[in-house]
C-alpha cells in the first residue's frame, strides 16, 4: 500500500519536474476571487478603526485551523450544561465546520468558511457518516434547505443542489440562482435561511470594521427561491451570521456583531428583532442602541435606529441562533433563543466561547443566561461554538469551527 | 493538538496518503517528532526540483519554503488541495497529500534554515522599500524583523521575483488568502512601491 502510493507520488512529481519552469508556474486566477472589490478600505478591515493609542495592540483575530481534530482529541467532557442535560460529540472530522441546516430526510448539512467544503452528516444503517459533498467553493458558509434542494451561499453567489438527499454520493452540478452580490472579502461570508414566507434571506455585511458602507452593503435582503424579486428587509446591519423567525409572531430575529476597537466593554453584540420591513439597526452611526460612533455618529443621534432587543456581550461574536422549537427540553425552553457565541478577539479579557439562552420577558429586556460553556479555560480556548440547530428529536446541535466538530446537547428524561 | 487525516472525510484523491502505516506510527509515539521530521524529509525530496535543496529555491518565481512558520505552510498546502489557491502544478500535487503529510512537510521546511539573502541593495533602494513597509505597517503582522508568525509568512530573504509576483497577485485579487486582507492592504500601494518592497524584503537577513 505504502509503496504503491509512493510510486504514484513519485510519478506525479516526476511529471512536475519536467514542466517546472517559469512559464509553467503562472498562477491561475481563482474564479470566485475575480472582480474588483468595492473600494476596499485600508488598513486591513480588522485593524481599521484603531485609535493611535491602540496601534501597537497585540489583539488580532484568532487564526482558525484548517484541519479537524480527531474525535478522541476533543475533550467533550469539559463542556458544562445545566442539570438534566448532557453533551456528546455527535460528528467530527469536518475542518472549519460552521453553519448548519436540516434536510427533509434528516441530513445535517454543514457549510465552511475557509476550506471551501460543504459537508453532509447522514445516518445509514445506524452509523453516522460525514461526507464532503462539495469542494473548491468560495467561502461556502451558508446552507439552507427547501423542497429537496440544498442552497449554498458562497461569498458572492447562491448555489442550488437539487434533490440532494437522494444524491449525496454523486451530488449534481449546482445551479447558480443568484449572483447579484458584492465580492468584498471582509464580512463577505454569509449565513442564509428560508423564512416562513418561503423567501431566502441573504445578508450582505459591511466591507469593513467601521465605515460608511455603500448602499448595497450592511443589510439583510430576501429573494425568491429562484433568485428573483430581491428586497431589502433590514439596513444598518454590520454583520449578521445567524437569524431565525419567532415561531409564534413569525418576526425575524438576528444577531449582529458590533464594531471593534471602541473599548473593552463597548459595544455589546446585538440581538435584533425586525418588526417592519426596511428598518435601520444603526450601523455605522449608532451601536448597541445607545453608543454613537465617535467618527460616523458625530452630530447624529440614535433616534430613528432600532435598538436591539437584547445585548449579547462585548465583542463576544454572537453568531448562529435558533428558537428552541423541539419537544425534548423542559417546557420553559419553548421559544427561547439559543445563541452560539464564537468568542472575542478584540478585548483584553476573553468573552463568549459559549452558548447562551435568551428568554423574552413580559416586561423589559429579555433575560440572557449561559447555557453551555467550558470551551474557554482562563485565557485559553479550545473550541468555538459557531452555529446551533434543533434536531427533530428535540436535541440541539452545536457546531465548532475550531475543532471541525458538532456536539449534541440532549435532555435526560 | 496534532491533527491527522484520520478524522477528515477525504475525497477520493486524498485517500492516497504517503504516511507510515497507522499501527507503526502508534508504536512510535515517543519518537513522534522524529517520525514527523523523517516523513516530512522523505516527502520533501520531491519538492526539491522546484523549491531547491532544503526548500531554498533557485527557480525563477518559485518561493523559498525554508524557515517559514509551519502553520503558514500548512495553510497554503491545504488551500492548494482544496482549490482555494490555484496553481497548475501545486493543486494536483497537494491533492495527493493527507493532513498529516502536510503537517509533516510543514514541520520539515519550517525547521530548515533559510539561505542568506543577497544583502542590502544600495542605500536609496533600501530606504524607499523600508519607507513603504513602514507606512503600511507590514511589520505589525509579519513582525518587525519580517520573520512571520503562525499563519503569516516569513518575508525576510524570500526570493525577490516571488515576492513581487505574490504582491501583484494579491493586489489584483487573483490570490485572496484566507480573508482578503492582503488585497485590502495592497489596494493603495502602487506597482512601483511593490517593486521597492520586494527589493527591500528579499534583502533582509
Amino acid at each position: 500500500m505504502h509503496r504503491y502510493q509512493s510510486r504514484s507520488w513519485t510519478a506525479l512529481v516526476s511529471a512536475v519536474v519536467l514542466i517546472c519552469g517559469p512559464a509553467a508556474v503562472a498562477q491561475q486566477p481563482a474564479p470566485a476571487a475575480s472582480g474588483a472589490p468595492a473600494a476596499p478600505p485600508a488598513p486591513p478591515s480588522w485593524a481599521q478603526g484603531r485609535s493611535s493609542a491602540q496601534d501597537k495592540s497585540p489583539l488580532a483575530p484568532h487564526n482558525a485551523p484548517l484541519t479537524a481534530k480527531n474525535a478522541e482529541e476533543i475533550p467533550v467532557d469539559k463542556i458544562k450544561v445545566p442539570d438534566g442535560f448532557e453533551v456528546s460529540l455527535w460528528a467530527s472530522g469536518m475542518p472549519n465546520a460552521r453553519s448548519m441546516t436540516l434536510g427533509d430526510k434528516g441530513t445535517v448539512f454543514v457549510g465552511s468558511r475557509l476550506v471551501g467544503r460543504v459537508y453532509a452528516v447522514v445516518e445509514r444503517d445506524g452509523k453516522r457518516e460525514v461526507k464532503a459533498i462539495a469542494q473548491g467553493l468560495h467561502r461556502p458558509n451558508g446552507v439552507a434547505f427547501k423542497d429537496g434542494a440544498l442552497y449554498v451561499a458562497e461569498l458572492s453567489r447562491i448555489l442550488r443542489y437539487d434533490d440532494i438527499e437522494n444524491r449525496l454520493d454523486s451530488p449534481p452540478e449546482p445551479k447558480v440562482v443568484y449572483a447579484d452580490l458584492p465580492k468584498d472579502e471582509p464580512h463577505g461570508w454569509k449565513f442564509i435561511a428560508f423564512g416562513p414566507d418561503g423567501m431566502l434571506y441573504v445578508p450582505v455585511g459591511a466591507p469593513c470594521n467601521i465605515c460608511e458602507p455603500p448602499d448595497t452593503h450592511a443589510q439583510i435582503r430576501r429573494i425568491k427561491p429562484d433568485g428573483a424579486g430581491a428586497e431589502v428587509v433590514a439596513r444598518g446591519v454590520r454583520n449578521t451570521v445567524g437569524f431565525d423567525w419567532h415561531p409564534q409572531t413569525r418576526e425575524l430575529w438576528f444577531t449582529d456583531n458590533g464594531r471593534d476597537w471602541l473599548t473593552n466593554m463597548q459595544p455589546e453584540e446585538e440581538l435584533n428583532r425586525v418588526t417592519k420591513t426596511g428598518q435601520n439597526f444603526g450601523f455605522p452611526v449608532c451601536h448597541a442602541g445607545s453608543i454613537l460612533d465617535p467618527e460616523f455618529g458625530k452630530g447624529k443621534s440614535c433616534e430613528g435606529h432600532e435598538p436591539p432587543a437584547a445585548l449579547l456581550g462585548p465583542h463576544a461574536a454572537a453568531l448562529g441562533m435558533r428558537f428552541y422549537t423541539g419537544g425534548m427540553f423542559p417546557a420553559e425552553y419553548k421559544d427561547r433563543i439559543i445563541v452560539a457565541r464564537h468568542g472575542s478577539w478584540n478585548r483584553d479579557v476573553k468573552e463568549g466561547f459559549d452558548v447562551v439562552q435568551v428568554t423574552p420577558q413580559d416586561k423589559g429586556a429579555p433575560l440572557v443566561e449561559r447555557f453551555a460553556h467550558g470551551w474557554l479555560e482562563g485565557d485559553k480556548f479550545w473550541g468555538r461554538p459557531t452555529d446551533v440547530q434543533v434536531l427533530r428529536d428535540g436535541s440541539l446541535l452545536v457546531s465548532d469551527d475550531w475543532n471541525g466538530a458538532i456536539y449534541r446537547i440532549s435532555h435526560k428524561k | 493538538m496534532r491533527r491527522t487525516a484520520a478524522g477528515t472525510p477525504a475525497a477520493p484523491p486524498m485517500r492516497r496518503t504517503l504516511g507510515l502505516p497507522a499501527a507503526l506510527l502508534a508504536g512510535l509515539v515517543s519518537h513522534a517528532l522524529a517520525a514527523q521530521a523523517d516523513n516530512g524529509r522523505e516527502l520533501a525530496a520531491a519538492c526539491a526540483a522546484c523549491h531547491g535543496e532544503g526548500g531554498n529555491s533557485r527557480s525563477e518565481a518559485v518561493p523559498t519554503l525554508a524557515g517559514h512558520p509551519a502553520p503558514y505552510l500548512v495553510v497554503q498546502l491545504i488551500l492548494f488541495r482544496e482549490q482555494q489557491r490555484r496553481n497548475e502544478i501545486m493543486t494536483p500535487l497537494a491533492k495527493a497529500l493527507s493532513d498529516k503529510d502536510i503537517e509533516d512537510l510543514a514541520a520539515y521546511f519550517a525547521g530548515e534554515a533559510r539561505a542568506p539573502s543577497p544583502g542590502p541593495a544600495d542605500a536609496a533602494a533600501t530606504a524607499s522599500g523600508k519607507a513603504v513597509a513602514d507606512a503600511h505597517r507590514c511589520g505589525t503582522c509579519h513582525l518587525p524583523d519580517y520573520a512571520g508568525r503562525e499563519q503569516i509568512p516569513r518575508l525576510a530573504a524570500q526570493r525577490e521575483d516571488y515576492l513581487l509576483k505574490t504582491m501583484r497577485d494579491y493586489k489584483s485579487g487573483q490570490r485572496s488568502g484566507l480573508d482578503g486582507m492582503m488585497t485590502s492592504v495592497l489596494h493603495p500601494v502602487t506597482d512601483e512601491q511593490l517593486v521597492a518592497l520586494a527589493s527591500f524584503l528579499s534583502r533582509l537577513p
